[in-house]
């Protein structure tokens, strides 16, 4: 894959349930080592969109280009270039911290020993290596989503798919949040991260709104608020979908 | 294999880790097992028994050697009648005596043979006797009295008198299990159809949903974990689970109460690997159109765990069942793994004693792999 060729590459997505179009003729691109955010309300379709380039959910029509890989041509290749986190699940609770990093460490083919560095090198990083053998459940929920962010770059992807991450926690946590997701960017790893928190928005490289399954806007958070002359995303995104409403 | 492995690895910690689960998974078969095998071998063995001949002829002597020789009952020394001593002074307890005999309280059953028992029977063709029992516990009595009667049913087929073939002594069977009385030793394979259809059917069918409910489904499946990985990762814990917990109901009925283990014990081996792939596919089967662990759990209680204990036979005998119930019982798979399991362990049938029993068990193990091969669905949508 060339330096300059984009992480992710969609031309004319387009997803049916029946007669229902969940995704309309998506067409975008996401730069290697960006932070890409995808918003918009519940049921826009941005889930559906993150399903299709996982791989979870078969495109009806379209080209899906991912780390320079045709999706449908190369999806056991691809598997191993992504890391997936979702706000629904993050890490099996009944595990210890060390378990789940064994587990997924093991279905990317890591040897014990590199699970093992991997492992103490991450904990040692979030600062939580005292907490190696606790039960994953007995942790507070921004903990977890952390674990969850590092164990899904611990096979280390080129990118990384993040599904609303930090649903459930004060914006504080979520602050924390992102700088493990700054810091991943700064090694070079895409960051494709879908939310409805418009704060969150603010911190992307580039945002894409969805609404009805269609993308309304697509652009980096400063240019927008300029183009709509608002003071921050919150009011951008009510004036895009009020505007499409009409 | 490394992903395979981890993913068993992975299986196996959530049984471990699952302390409550797994406790009532080995502790049911053992509290199962313990307890039917006290309530038949202790309550229902040994069982003092006194007779009351007023007959005391060849054929009264053979019906009792007939009930003492069943291992279920032995007589009271107190009112031991000596067999085939026609000079005795008889009969030791008169009828008026009956109630203290009982309230003495080791006699559980009282036989009485009226008199002229041989002769009536040669001459008329039909003879008297009562059996009267020990109420004070129903269950208890209601079983003896059954027992008795099956061993005088028996009796009265080997009896042949010229001319006659229909029944000589008049028995009104009123058993509430086992009508067979060598069914005794039934709970140990019903134990064991119960249990697997717990650990395989219920606990497959929960752990795979499981992941779809909490949505860890999404995640292993953007890994590069095949589907087929993550299925068969499933079964071979539940798999080990199984054997381990058939061992356990084998050898606690074998060991502490005596269960007959009179077959090929391979034969037993291949009936209840079977079995398990049966449950097992059942449970993938359920857990194929079923969202929520709530619905995989109570669809498998409702669909599979009632018909094991009501329809199988392991409670109730099937053929005492109204038509329609017979029908539902004859599709379910428990019925013929008990009934096989029965004929190998307990009367020591060989694999050919059973063909008909494995070739049901064969078939309708086929029809799930066929049914669960279209049943999953395609993990791309």
């Amino acid at each position: 894959m060339n330096n300059s060729d984009p992480a992710i590459k969609v031309v004319n997505l387009v997803k049916k349930f029946g007669d229902f179009v969940a995704n309309k003729n998506l067409t975008f691109e996401v730069q290697k080592g960006e932070i890409f955010g995808f918003l918009g309300a519940n049921g826009a379709g941005k889930t559906t969109a993150m399903q299709i380039l996982c791989g979870i959910s078969l495109p009806t029509s379209g080209k899906v280009t991912i780390a320079g890989l045709d999706l449908n041509k190369h999806r056991e290749e691809i598997k191993l270039k992504i890391g997936y986190m979702s706000q629904r699940f993050s890490l099996y609770d009944d595990l210890t911290v060390k378990e789940n990093f064994r587990f997924f460490g093991g279905i990317y083919r890591m040897s014990k020993s590199q699970i093992k560095t991997a492992t103490e090198m991450l904990l040692d990083r979030l600062d939580m290596m005292d907490k190696m053998n606790d039960i994953v459940g007995s942790l507070p929920m921004g903990w977890k989503q952390k674990l969850a962010f590092t164990i899904a770059n611990m096979h280390e992807p080129e990118i990384v798919f993040l599904d609303e991450p930090t649903g459930g926690v004060d914006p504080l946590t979520r602050r924390r949040f992102w700088e493990l997701i700054y810091e991943a960017a700064e090694k070079g790893v895409t960051v494709f991260v879908t939310t409805h928190y418009m704060d969150e928005a603010e911190y992307c490289n580039r945002v894409c709104i969805m609404n009805d399954g269609a993308i309304v806007a697509l652009d980096a958070p400063a240019k927008l608020k300029e183009q709509y002359g608002a003071a921050n995303m919150d009011e951008v995104f009510l004036k895009i979908v009020n505007r499409q409403k009409k | 294999m490394i992903r395979f492995w981890a993913f068993v690895k992975k299986e196996f910690l959530h049984i471990l880790r699952d302390r409550r689960t797994l406790m009532i998974l080995i502790g049911l078969p053992v509290a199962l097992v313990v307890l039917f095998g006290y309530i038949i071998s202790n309550e229902i063995r040994n069982v003092k028994i006194a007779f009351i001949d007023y007959s005391n002829d060849y054929l009264t002597a053979k019906l009792r050697n007939e009930i003492l020789s069943s291992g279920y009952f032995v007589e009271d020394a107190d009112f031991l009648v000596p067999a085939m001593a026609t000079d005795q002074i008889f009969p030791q307890v008169e009828y008026g005596d009956i109630d203290a005999v009982f309230k003495k309280g080791n006699t559980s059953v009282i036989v009485i043979f009226n008199k002229d028992f041989a002769k009536n029977i040669e001459r008329e063709g039909t003879a008297a006797m009562q059996i009267v029992a020990d109420a004070s516990d129903p269950n208890t009595a209601a079983i003896l009295v059954g027992y008795i009667q099956g061993i005088v049913n028996d009796f009265q087929k080997s009896l042949f008198f010229s001319g006659r073939e229909s029944m000589v002594i008049d028995v009104e069977p009123r058993m509430m299990f086992n009508s067979e009385l060598k069914g005794a030793y039934m709970y140990v394979p019903g134990t064991i159809a119960f249990i697997l259809m717990l650990i395989c059917a219920i606990m497959t069918s929960v752990s795979i949903t499981r992941e779809k409910e909490f949505g860890s489904m999404e995640v292993l499946l953007v890994t590069p974990l095949k589907s087929s990985q993550i299925i068969l990762g499933k079964l071979v814990p539940y798999v080990f689970l199984s054997i381990f917990c058939s061992v356990l109901i084998f050898v606690l009925g074998y060991w502490l109460f005596d269960v007959p283990f009179k077959g090929p014990i391979g034969v037993v081996i291949l009936l209840t690997l079977l079995f398990v792939a049966i449950a097992l596919l059942l449970g993938l089967w359920i857990s194929n159109f079923t969202k929520t662990m709530e619905v995989a759990m109570t669809l498998s209680l409702v669909a599979l765990m009632l018909p094991t204990l009501l329809l199988s036979g392991f409670i109730f005998p099937i053929e005492s069942m109204p038509m329609f119930l017979q029908v539902l019982a004859s599709i379910i798979p428990p019925r013929y793994f008990l009934e096989a399991i029965k004929t190998v362990m307990l009367k020591g049938g060989e694999l050919v004693d059973v063909a008909r029993e494995v070739a049901v068990l064969v078939f309708m193990l086929s029809v799930l792999v066929v049914l669960n091969i279209r049943g999953i669905k395609p993990r791309l949508e």
